[in-house]
């Protein structure tokens, strides 16, 4: 009888001796807790930065982008979930990179940097860290993208090697958490607010779900929260649901429901509110709040045009638009 | 007419049965190399290459209540 209890996420898993926790791949073996994954992804990619995405950070970029399998969250909607709802022995491709190997590979394929995403990476967490201090020395940047369901302790530590976070902030209702991604509102918003804290650049993403969370006075809500606790330059993402996984009965969310939603947030003050997952929607486009001059052009994933000036401001009126942009 | 064809047929058996001893051998040949390549631990893509488990952060003795 030698139980661990896992500390990493606000699940706390109690995992007996010889059985994983809820993520399918923090496993107790002998009385140690053994992160199965590390050094073993399932998923390997080079993206375009867009499609993380991360829009005010290094744009047109390509960025090298892991993932193994396994999740701390179960959403029923989940565009991963061959991927995120497996332990790591059930995967048909595991590869064997060690953190040194991922960042080789990345400056080989002329990458800005490595990002930790597909499933989610807090799960991976001890591989993030030390791709992400390798990476780090030799001018690599590391993006996390992820749901935010971690504990503030490791989070802490993990954002000294980080340099940009996407966070899912999928409602801004704890019920809606607990129904559809088996998890809890409250520990999402103090990681975001830890990440803010932390320095490193965040954008967030919300999956507008026909029925499930486009409440428009929720919406208005959760971007009154942004923009006090996390502020109104911080992007926010309203991206189009399609059909997936354990959600296949409900339609994609219609393109007026995201254009109210991104009326909503920007009438509470933010400033760059995207809508995502719209080909060629003008909604992807970033422009100067000040003047509405066109910064950055976008058709999908792909930068059509840039006139930001080289130290990232408005070219008209010469206001700083807030990103990492060099 | 038929002597001749006769000693062509036979001519043609033996370069058949050349061939065929040609291919066999090469084949033993070829699965000797291959199992030998194989058998080298260090032979490339075919041996995969075993990490060991890596202790996980962040996570204490459970702790029974009572």
């Amino acid at each position: 009888m030698s139980a661990v209890t896992c500390e990493l996420c606000p699940r706390g898993c109690v995992i007996p001796e010889g059985a994983a926790g809820d993520c399918r791949v923090r496993v107790n073996l002998g009385g140690k807790l053994r992160a199965t994954t590390y050094g073993r992804p399932s998923a390997i990619h080079i993206d375009p930065m867009e499609k993380k995405p991360l829009y005010h950070f290094h744009p047109g970029t390509q960025v090298f982008s892991l993932a193994t399998a396994g999740c701390n969250l179960h959403c029923l909607n989940c565009q991963n979930w061959q991927l995120s709802q497996r332990g790591g022995d059930e995967m048909e491709q595991i590869y064997r990179v060690e953190p040194a190997e991922v960042v080789a590979a990345a400056q080989g394929e002329r990458c800005r940097g490595i990002a930790y995403t597909y499933s989610d990476p807090v799960v991976f967490y001890e591989y993030v860290e030390d791709i992400a201090t390798l990476a780090r020395a030799v001018g690599l940047v590391n993006v996390f993208v992820t749901a935010a369901y971690i504990n503030r302790e490791p989070l802490r530590r993990l954002c000294r090697v980080l340099d940009a976070a996407h966070a899912d902030l999928k409602a801004f209702d704890d019920g809606f958490y607990r129904r559809v991604s088996s998890a809890t509102l409250k520990p999402v918003l103090e990681a975001m607010v830890t990440m803010r804290e932390e320095g490193i650049w965040l954008e967030v993403i919300n999956l507008v779900i026909p029925t499930m969370n486009d409440d428009l006075a929720m919406i208005r809500r959760m971007s009154r929260w942004i923009a006090k606790e996390l502020g109104v330059d911080t992007p926010l993402h309203f991206s189009r649901f399609m059909p997936q996984y354990r959600m296949r009965n409900l339609p994609p969310t219609p393109i007026q429901t995201l254009e109210r939603a991104r009326n909503e947030a920007r009438d509470v003050g933010l400033r760059y509110v995207y809508i995502g997952n719209v080909l060629g929607d003008e909604g992807s486009t970033t422009r100067c709040p000040r003047d509405g001059t066109l910064l950055i052009g976008r058709s999908g994933f792909i930068v059509t045009e840039n006139h930001l000036t080289p130290d990232g401001r408005c070219p008209t009126c010469n206001d700083k638009i807030p990103g990492v942009w060099s | 007419m038929n002597a001749r064809r006769n000693e062509l047929d036979r001519s043609g058996q033996h370069l058949c049965q050349r061939r065929r001893f040609l291919g066999v051998f090469g084949g033993l040949l070829a699965g000797l190399w291959t199992w030998g390549a194989k058998a080298d631990p260090g032979a490339g893509p075919a041996t995969p290459r075993e990490l060991p488990l890596k202790e996980a952060d962040f996570y204490r003795p459970h702790d029974l209540a009572g």
